[in-house]
């Protein structure tokens, strides 16, 4: 085996995939954009839940020595707290007393019952065993909160010494605990098996006739579009419907042997009645049907079964986080009701364990139906599209015109998605650490991406650095870096107008890099003038300036490269003077054919920085905050913002010099 | 002769948007008239424009400017009516791999809304014309090109229209089932249809053609009848002087 001709294989089967733009974002955009979103949606759903359940109240019924407690206690007690004390400590407690403790529970007008033994502190002084007996009902999504306020008080009332123990009493039938587990999971689980039973016959209805070449009889036949597309549309339903009932049975058999166990104990069962089971299928058939014709219309449009699968992988990703919303057990239909698939999901959740309202189960079915009605009237639309039935090329819903804009060259892409990633990564998993270490780890990605992107793309490394700059174009870099900082500090004045913050730079700077201070000089130089002069200016006016500024296009890259330096700064107000010192690198990239230049104004800028943030605050003044002495502050300001701009005139000149007009660079 | 003009096609242009290429020009002032009881042969070099033309004619595709009408009728006002007037035979449209022949034929006359009986009838007569009788049962997955291209045929007639319209009808067939095909069109057009026949194979247009249209990168080049083109001598002779001399005058073409 010869490694070359293997390398050379590898080489070739790379550059295509990374060529075929579609490969590229099935298999690395949508899961990078996925997973973030995914987490962080996840996370705040999360967390608006907790917070929900937090505020929520929960009605308590609880009897001391058999009497029910009336109302909270007026004073509560000083030196030993009562249990019920400990138990009311939890301000969301409120008393009830109904007079079925039993139906009230099932009906959720009350979440618990709590029996306290009336002689309780005589018996944990006597270290006696004691059980707190507590009735509630599963199938209500907040009963785990009563558990919870159980074990606090139980926690604080006793050490941990003390024979003390709650014993729990679950009054919702079997059926209904089941539903409480499995009903989230099961619900995303019928809805991935419904999307998949509709898109892939979908696509083989349409794309694969077209690839068989039998699409266009059909069209030129007398039949119109419209009944072509029901015809078809009704096809793949009846294949989803049989499909999803196949394994909504599939699934009741399965589950039932499965549980049956755990029914025989009285535990755990599945079981729907009629009304609901019908419910739960015909939203489900729903589904179907909304995959149904959005898999038709996708294959409309799709040249080939391959590129239609292709294009199925980001339906797929549509479902998937939609569908994972009604997993957290506190999920409920009535505040979902509105969000499409996630309504479905929930639907089946709260059709088990019998909580569905039947004016949430209504507005489900409109949204979906309603929803179903407008993707098929665009799938209709797509059909009656030759520029769609007899595609060529690109993606005609994103029609524009071929002269003005290219598409960005693979590289571009994996630029983007190093961006995306990086600035994901600091905004969820990197969110508690060390400034220092987000600073890092932020830059090394950019690093490694415009490194990865460049070989895999475009080919010698060398064309990522560029030209070497001349002795004239290296000062012009200097000055432009000086010139830059004067502007930052200048457009701070303007943008602290605009956005929150604090009022001066200095006050801002500190709040921006005071931990990375913390480490000491040299490594706070090393880390905000060194490290970002050079990654960033590798990724964004080496790579993406190039991917995006190709040939005549030079004046896109520069904005396409500052827009997203300017966006990776994350937090809005510092937006606004990334943009600007990312246009005048971007400019000084074009000027020179190289990125060095760039990095010397980066790290004079960023230099700069550092220094004022290093105890430097004297040269203020001179970038325009403050007074320079013996002038107004008004005076300071004009004598700055024309000390930048001849200082950008001067690099101006000097980078000019020595550059051939014949400079095909970009 | 007194024939009239049943399929007139009026300054016909068609305009691609391409994504990558920008505006291609597929069709530039294409004007010709067809005739009942005649065939129309369309001749042209790879990427001409034949293929779209006859899209245009079939209204898979819709002109960018000018118009198709058949007997009389503008094509755009009545998609509808003009398909069921026409038969268009593509010389790579595909079949229903899974059907059989007989059952893929009945399907089309279907959508043509005739009734069982008229289809079962139709089916009969044109297996007996084609020759399709020992395989009309059979997958078509499973047929050999020239069954499949008399399969194809089958399914074009099954509602007897008036116009044919055949892209490329015998271009992967052996000579002596392409000699079939041939026949039948000429009986076909002894029964007073008018076709509209595209090829690469100038025998075929020696053989077939009554009035013949040259285009080349979407103009014509030349329009009148066979004869007028050989000029007593070949077809294809005098074919390759006009198309060689239309692309000397521009930049050379490029194949589709
Ligand atoms: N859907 C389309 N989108 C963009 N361009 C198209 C489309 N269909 C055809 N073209 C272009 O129109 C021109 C004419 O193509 P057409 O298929 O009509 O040629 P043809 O004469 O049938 O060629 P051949 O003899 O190879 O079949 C070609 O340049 C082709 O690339
Ligand atoms: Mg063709």
């Amino acid at each position: 085996m010869r490694w070359s001709t293997v390398v050379a294989i590898v080489r070739r089967e790379l550059r295509d995939i990374l060529r075929d733009r579609r490969t590229l974002i099935t298999s690395f955009v949508m899961p990078v954009l996925i997973y973030p979103l995914l987490t962080i949606g996840m996370g705040a759903l999360t967390k608006s839940e907790r917070d929900k359940v937090d505020a929520a109240e929960i009605p308590l019924m609880i009897r001391e020595g058999g009497n029910p407690v009336a109302s909270r206690p007026a004073v509560p007690e000083a030196s030993t707290p009562s249990f019920l004390a400990c138990l009311l400590l939890d301000s969301r407690v409120r008393i009830e007393r109904p007079e079925f403790p039993d139906k009230a529970l099932e009906d959720g007008k009350i979440l618990g019952v709590i029996n306290i033994p009336g002689d309780i502190s005589a018996r944990v002084e006597r270290r006696e065993q004691t059980i707190i007996d507590v009735r509630l009902y599963s199938a209500h999504p907040l009963s785990e909160e009563v558990r919870g306020v159980v074990n606090k008080a139980l926690a604080r009332y006793s050490s941990g010494l003390v024979p003390l123990s709650a014993d729990v009493e679950d009054l919702s039938p079997p059926s209904h605990r089941g539903a409480a587990i499995l009903g989230g999971m099961l619900g995303f689980i019928l809805i991935s098996l419904a999307v998949s039973a509709a898109l892939m016959p979908a696509v083989d209805l349409v794309a694969g006739e077209k690839e068989r070449g039998t699409l266009e009889a059909l069209l030129i036949s007398p039949a119109s579009r419209v009944e072509i597309v029901i015809g078809k549309f009704l096809t793949v339903l009846i294949i989803g419907t049989a499909s999803t009932a196949v394994s909504l049975g599939s699934l009741a058999v399965s589950m039932n042997s499965m549980l049956s166990s755990m029914k025989a104990a009285g535990k755990i069962e599945i079981s729907v009645g009629p009304g609901a089971f019908a419910t739960i299928f015909l939203a489900l058939v729903l589904v179907t049907a909304l995959f149904a014709s959005l898999g038709l219309a996708v294959s409309a449009f799709a040249r080939s079964f391959k590129e239609a699968q292709s294009w199925m992988a980001p339906l797929m990703f549509l479902v998937i986080p939609l569908g994972m919303m009604a997993t957290p057990p506190t999920t409920m239909l009535s505040s979902f009701a509105w969000v499409p698939i996630t309504n479905v999901a929930l639907l089946v959740k709260d059709m088990m364990r019998d909580q569905a309202a039947a004016g949430d189960v209504l507005i489900v079915i409109g949204i979906m139906s309603a929803l179903v009605f407008v993707a098929l009237s665009f799938t209709v639309s797509l059909f009656q599209r030759e520029d769609v039935i007899f595609r060529e090329g690109g993606v005609p819903l994103f029609r524009r015109d071929p002269r003005r804009f290219a598409p960005p060259t693979p590289a571009a892409i994996i630029a983007v998605l190093a961006c995306v990633v990086s600035t994901f990564s600091l905004a969820s998993v990197l969110q508690g650490a060390h400034s220092a270490t987000q600073l890092l780890v932020q830059q090394s990605t950019f690093f490694i991406a415009a490194l990865v992107a460049w070989i895999a793309t475009v080919g010698p490394l060398r064309g990522l650095v560029g030209r070497i700059p001349t002795r004239a174009q290296a000062l012009g870099g200097v000055l432009a870096g000086l010139g830059s900082f004067l502007a930052v500090v200048q457009l701070h004045a303007l943008r602290s107008l605009i956005f929150p913050g604090p009022a001066t730079y200095e006050a801002d700077l500190q709040k921006a890099v005071g931990p990375i201070l913390e480490l000491g000089a040299p490594v706070a130089v090393l880390l905000i003038a060194v490290m970002p002069s050079l990654c960033e200016e590798f990724l964004f006016r080496g790579l993406v300036q190039s991917a995006f500024g190709a040939g005549n296009r030079a004046v896109s890259g520069v904005l396409v490269s500052a827009g997203m330096f300017a966006l990776i700064h994350f937090v809005p107000a510092q937006m606004l003077t990334a943009a600007l010192l990312g246009i005048i690198l971007g400019v000084l990239r074009l000027r020179t054919g190289g990125v060095m230049a760039g990095m010397l104004t980066h790290a004079v800028n960023n230099g700069m920085v550092a220094a004022v943030a290093l105890g430097g605050s004297f040269l203020l003044p001179f970038a325009g905050e403050g007074a320079i002495p013996g002038l107004s502050a008004t005076a300071t300001r004009v004598v700055c913002l024309a000390g930048s701009a001849a200082l950008f005139i001067a690099a101006e000149r000097l980078t000019r010099a020595r550059v051939a007009p014949s400079a095909s660079d970009g | 002769m007194s024939l009239r003009a049943f399929v007139e096609v009026q300054d016909v242009t068609k305009v691609f948007e391409d994504p990558k290429r920008g505006s291609v020009e597929a069709l530039r002032g294409v004007s010709f008239s067809c005739f009942s009881g005649r065939i129309f042969g369309l001749l042209g070099p790879n990427g001409a424009g034949k293929t779209t033309l006859l899209r245009i004619l079939a209204t898979t595709l819709s002109p960018t400017t000018g118009s198709v009408s058949i007997d009389g009728v503008v094509v755009s006002t009545d998609p509808a009516r003009a398909r069921r007037s026409m038969g268009f035979l593509s010389g790579v449209a595909g079949l229903y791999e899974r059907s059989t022949a007989r059952e893929l034929v009945s399907f089309f006359g279907e959508l043509h809304g005739m009734d069982r009986s008229a289809i079962t009838a139709r089916v009969d007569e044109l297996s007996r014309l084609l020759g399709m009788e020992s395989f009309l049962d059979m997958p078509c997955g499973k047929l050999s090109d020239g069954q499949r291209q008399k399969v194809r045929l089958a399914r074009v007639l099954v509602h007897d229209p008036p116009v044919l319209v055949l892209d490329e009808a015998t271009a992967t067939l052996d000579i002596l089932v392409a000699d079939e095909v041939m026949r039948f069109i000429e009986a076909e057009r002894a029964r007073g249809k008018c076709i509209i026949f595209s090829t690469h194979v100038m025998g075929e247009v020696e053989r077939l053609c009554d009035d013949v249209a040259v285009i080349h990168k979407g103009r014509v080049l030349f329009l009148g009848t066979k004869d007028e083109l050989a000029q007593g001598g070949r077809v294809a002779d005098a074919f390759m002087q006009l198309v060689r001399g239309a692309s000397d005058a521009s930049s050379p073409g490029a194949a589709s």
